[in-house]
């Protein structure tokens, strides 16, 4: 009897975390899956692999969230067309060039994050217009610089983005890799409590002596970084850079990092939420796709799922914000 | 009021003078009608958008919204006028329970209206899978009314200007609108009903929402679900140089409309100044960058440490 409760109080206050939801969700729609189609696991390995592009997104956005309220990077689409098509043309197919090629990309994404900030901090802008303005004068660039090309990646970059290992893709280990290290970094390192510190409460942070501009300058370049590596591996997976192929990663970076369970209202982090969050949506848009749904009954469905999670989880994790 | 608009009024002029110098054949009432034109559905959209800021929300899916108007506009409403109607009305309903949702559990506008846009362009590609459709003859006939001496758009968006400042800043639900945006524990102390206004404040996003999708349709006469894509930004940035400010409670009316106006004029200079298309959105971005900066210049005081 004693031991039966205390299972079930485990169980509940297990259950009362946000950042388990995503993972039950995902094994419900594993489950789902498995029940429709006899390809269960390759669709799995499948899923995993879009759902890395969803984790690395995913926590660059984490990043700008957590340092508060109203923070939020709208130029990530951009940023990883940009970086990609960069990256691309820097490698021009050829296989030793991959290494001076991801820097390219990489350098673009940290300076796009810079510019971002910089915007923020120079002309005190909300952080969602400086960077959907800057977003623009991104994809500008890489029209004009582009063309709308489609930039074909060298073989070496596609082999290596599509290696499994036991079944596991190796991007989705590459992943789960960068998200224990950022995990460690933001609970234990001066930079990581710096950005919590700033997320709860501004002023205390600078009158705490913590350099915010610093602080939120490097979590701006960082946010850039992540998207631009992720540009440069998508370019790979998908076996080329394009114009577009970032679009749909503004709104999947910023659901992830919400339905894991960090606060949108920033000073609260949750990278093994968005792990989950993003192997969740991937396996949903995954399962609609076997069950035949075209794009515009996946959007609808897609929308309504992260909406429900929104309204059901509600509350407890919001409390935070003012009102 | 004059001096509260300095800057909307300023930033249209920084771009209705060079129109003027390049192409002075525009300042006549045909030109200025074409000219005007489609800055109708955006002011509309813009106003919407105000709504929601003034309130310390965002609406990210307006420009979804005012996309799957045109749709419906075009499949529905003109085949079935009472089933269209319905339609549009049940779109008011739901933003108005979202309202209540945002509310009740202190939900982040910006995510929830983010998945709201999804599901708006989900129904508008099923209905209009492809740009088309057939606008009913009573909404284009109003969009190209030729009123006397002065052309429509003027007339419709100092009307619109006029209304909204009568809903804001003169009637008793105006307060309290202001009054949940600036200080929502003030206006609980002094027992009114915050729901009541996150609905109703929704409410009217919705519907603001759905004239722009309606003028949208009239004045391009098709029916498109991606159409309004830039709604989504040029609104936002339309109220703040406008004067609005994120944090709500501060707002403009006229403000928003001149914004609305100045965010359209810009892509006519653009074309006037024989840009590339390919630049155009950047030089979009470049110029509400500058806009943003110049705001700030006029109204900076102190300095500030932290940001």
């Amino acid at each position: 009897m004693y031991e039966q409760t205390s299972i079930m109080g485990g169980l509940l206050s297990l259950l009362k975390q946000k950042k388990v939801w995503p993972y039950i969700a995902a094994v419900v729609v594993y489950v789902a899956i498995e029940r429709v189609s006899s390809a269960a696991t390759a669709t799995l390995a499948a899923s995993m692999s879009f759902a890395s592009f969803f984790i690395l997104v995913g926590i660059g956005q984490m990043l700008v969230i957590t340092t508060g309220p109203g923070n939020i990077d709208l130029s990530i689409p951009y940023t990883i067309a940009l970086s990609g098509l960069i990256a691309m043309k820097t490698m021009n197919e050829v296989d030793s060039n991959i290494f001076i090629g991801l820097l390219a990309g990489i350098a673009a994404g940290a300076v796009i994050g810079a510019m971002n900030y910089l915007l923020i901090r120079l002309i005190l802008m909300p952080p969602m217009i400086a960077t959907l303005a800057s977003s623009f004068i991104v994809r500008t660039l890489s029209i004009v610089w582009f063309r709308g090309l489609q930039i074909k990646p060298p073989r070496a970059l596609s082999a290596l983005v599509n290696v499994k290992i036991a079944g596991f893709p190796l991007i989705f280990i590459f992943a789960i890799l960068v998200a224990v290290i950022m995990a460690a970094i933001l609970s234990r390192s001066r930079y990581g409590r710096s950005i919590h510190a700033i997320g709860q409460n501004i002023k205390a942070a600078w009158l705490s002596n913590i350099n915010v501009m610093r602080v939120k300058f490097l979590t701006y370049m960082l946010c850039g970084v992540f998207a631009a590596v992720t540009g440069v591996l998508l370019a790979g997976f998908i076996g080329g850079a394009t114009l577009d192929m970032g679009d749909e990663y503004m709104m999947y970076s910023i659901a992830v990092v919400v339905l894991g369970g960090s606060s949108i209202a920033g000073g609260d982090s949750n990278v093994s939420g968005i792990v989950g969050a993003s192997l969740f949506l991937y396996l949903v848009v995954n399962f609609l796709n076997i069950m035949g749904l075209g794009i515009s009954l996946r959007n609808i469905i897609t929308g309504l799922i992260i909406i429900a999670i929104i309204f059901a989880g509600g509350d407890s994790v919001f409390i935070s914000k003012k009102r | 009021m004059l001096k509260k608009n300095i800057l909307p009024w300023c930033s249209i002029l920084l771009v209705l003078i060079p129109i003027a110098i390049l192409r002075p054949r525009v300042m006549s009432y045909a030109g200025l009608q074409l000219l005007l034109n489609m800055a109708m559905p955006l002011t509309l959209a813009t106003i919407a958008q105000m709504f929601a800021m003034a309130i310390g929300e965002t609406d990210f899916s307006i420009g979804n919204l005012v996309g799957l108007v045109t749709c419906i506009a075009g499949v529905i409403l003109s085949k079935n006028e009472f089933l269209g109607t319905v339609a549009l009305l049940s779109l008011v309903l739901i933003y108005m329970f979202v309202g209540a949702m945002i509310y009740l559990k202190k939900l982040p506008s910006i995510i929830v209206t983010i998945g709201l846009s999804f599901v708006w362009t989900g129904i508008a590609t099923t209905l209009q899978p492809a740009p088309g459709g057939n606008i009913p003859a009573f909404i284009v006939n109003m969009f190209e009314w030729k009123t006397p001496f002065v052309p429509f758009p003027i007339i419709f968006m100092s009307a619109l200007a006029l209304i909204v400042y009568l809903i804001v800043f003169r009637s008793n639900f105006g307060i309290l609108i202001r009054g949940v945006g600036g200080n929502p524990k003030a206006i609980l102390q002094a027992g009114h009903s915050c729901f009541k206004v996150y609905v109703f404040v929704f409410g009217l996003v919705g519907l603001f929402s759905i004239l722009s999708g309606l003028a949208l349709a009239g004045v391009t006469t098709s029916a498109d679900a991606n159409m309004a894509r830039n709604y989504t930004l040029f609104s936002v940035a339309g109220v703040v140089i406008g004067g609005g400010s994120f944090s709500g409670g501060k707002v403009s009316s006229l403000g928003a409309v001149l914004g609305a106006c100045t965010m359209t004029l810009v892509g006519t200079l653009l074309t006037f100044m024989k840009i590339r298309p390919d630049w155009q959105i950047g030089a979009q971005g470049f110029i509400i960058l500058v806009v943003l900066l110049i705001s700030r210049l006029l109204k900076n005081s102190g300095k500030i440490n932290y940001v």
